[in-house]
């Protein structure tokens, strides 16, 4: 809802410098939350080995690569179309440093400003030091993209996140994605698989109270998606007011 | 104000002549500086192709030619001429300027004289830099290594490079950063200056639809290159200090 009222076309770059921590599992919540209400949702996916994002969602995902400029024109160029199609970046680890390093020699984050879309890195807070660094690197390197924690509990239990991972302002608020149940896992791992799908359509072999933990752990995970979606819209409305009154 | 004559020549061709024009018609451009050129690869004039509405293909060799670009330094409004010398002309070029009494009215202060010596990768541009340097004793004398097509400088030990870049009193280098093949092409094959390009407009000012990395890449590279200008203070050659 708050994409329709600001009009931007929402971008989301899921992000860790290290492998398994949960990544591509929040991309897919992510491109299903915008496909359940009804907004048109891309993914873009930097296989590195199956189960990948493209297999999960295979309608609504393109392969991605950055190692050539044919690879990097099909990527932002791509990315940089103000289509009011959310787009969402399942960034693998292997190419997390060219990415962004691309991203900021060809200016990409202010022309996607001039185009009304907002770039935000969703940086999976891992709870080690190379996490750590990478994350203040890329504050660094590109002050304009909104960087957003995610506080993973499924890998992050306990640690100081908070400590480790600050957010630069207020639109950058940590999001937190519940840990998914042990015993949950197997109904979600088999692709294709969609939220959305799974949602409308319970396979007939689950129990209703793991269907009903399922969509509460969704639920759970949704909620602050939206949260981000209404920090960035108040980002959008605080910064038109502050135009306005200069 | 008084008028700026810049040379930008090699006695190689390929070495990226025409490009480092381009790149400054862009940077003068940018700052309101009213420049024209001259392409003296006549009759075909790559320059003209990118920069047709200031850029004018003349036969640097020719008397009429010589007096259509030095006869008019005085009243022509663009207050900067550039002069993309054709391969292997840049010596002759010398030459004949110093004969038509051009290097003595720069002498005077009359006319500021710069040379873009764009250098080749092999020791032969060396020796170009020694048959140069008695032409430019009152010239700001650039000496250009031009890395647009990811040039390596291997042939060159750099004592004897220091050797002949310190022949020439007040010898400035600069340094051009490469710049992506596919970029390059683009721009190339879009025949608009690199500003344009950037703009997303084809030569006749309309939306263009060029790659959005390939714009960003060439955005980032012009802005290295004027860098460098700016790091040697290349606007003071037409405004005065």
């Amino acid at each position: 809802m708050a994409a329709r009222v600001n009009n931007r076309t929402p971008l989301y770059i899921l992000c860790s410098p290290q492998p398994r921590v949960g990544r591509t599992l929040i991309a897919r919540l992510l491109i299903d939350f915008f496909l359940m209400e009804d907004r048109p949702a891309a993914g873009f996916d930097f296989v590195v080995e199956p189960p990948a994002l493209i297999d999960f969602l295979p309608h609504h995902t393109v392969q991605a690569s950055i190692a050539s400029i044919e690879g990097q024109m099909a990527l932002f160029d791509g990315l940089i179309m103000p289509d009011h199609t959310a787009k969402v970046v399942d960034l693998a680890p292997a190419s997390f440093q060219q990415f962004f390093s691309v991203m900021a020699e060809i200016g990409f984050v202010e022309d996607a400003h001039q185009r009304g879309i907002e770039p935000v890195a969703l940086f999976i807070a891992a709870p080690d030091p190379a996490s750590q660094r990478a994350y203040a690197e890329l504050q660094r390197a590109l002050p304009e993209l909104v960087l957003v924690p995610v506080y993973n509990e499924a890998i992050a239990r306990g640690q100081r996140a908070r400590q480790n991972f600050p957010p630069a302002r207020t639109v950058s608020l940590p999001i937190q994605i519940p840990a998914l149940a042990p015993h949950l896992h197997r109904y979600l791992e088999r692709p294709p698989f969609s939220f959305a799908d799974f949602r409308s359509r319970p396979p007939h072999n689950i129990p209703l109270d793991t269907y009903m933990e399922l969509l509460r752990w969704m639920r759970r995970a949704f909620v602050e998606f939206r949260e981000l979606e209404l920090r960035l819209l108040l980002g959008d409305v605080r910064a038109s007011l502050l135009r306005g009154a200069s | 104000m008084k008028p700026a004559v810049i040379l930008i020549g090699a006695d190689k061709g390929g070495v990226g002549k025409t490009t480092v024009t381009r790149t400054l018609l862009d940077y003068f451009v940018a700052h309101n500086v009213p420049t024209r050129a001259f392409d003296t690869e006549s009759p075909r004039g790559t320059l003209k192709r990118f920069h047709p509405d200031v850029t004018e293909v003349v036969d640097v060799t020719t008397i009429p030619d010589q007096m259509k670009i030095f006869d008019t330094l005085a009243e022509a409004d663009a207050k900067v001429t550039l002069i993309d010398v054709r391969a292997g002309l840049l010596s002759a070029t010398l030459h004949a300027l110093r004969d038509i009494g051009f290097l003595d009215i720069v002498k005077k202060g009359q006319v500021t004289f710069a040379v873009f010596h764009i250098l080749g990768p092999s020791i032969a541009s060396l020796d170009e830099i020694a048959e140069t340097a008695e032409f430019v004793t009152d010239a700001k004398y650039f000496l250009v290594k031009n890395h647009i097509n990811n040039t390596t400088f291997f042939e060159w030990d750099p004592a004897t490079y220091d050797s002949y870049f310190h022949r020439v009193k007040n010898a400035v280098e600069i340094s051009i950063p490469h710049l992506n093949e596919m970029a390059c092409e683009q721009v190339e094959l879009a025949s608009v200056p690199f500003l344009t390009f950037v703009a997303n407009k084809n030569a006749g000012g309309d939306t263009a639809s060029y790659s959005f990395v390939l714009r960003g890449y060439v955005r980032h590279w012009l802005g290295n290159v004027w860098a460098e200008y700016d790091r040697v203070k290349l606007t003071e050659i037409s405004v005065p200090k």
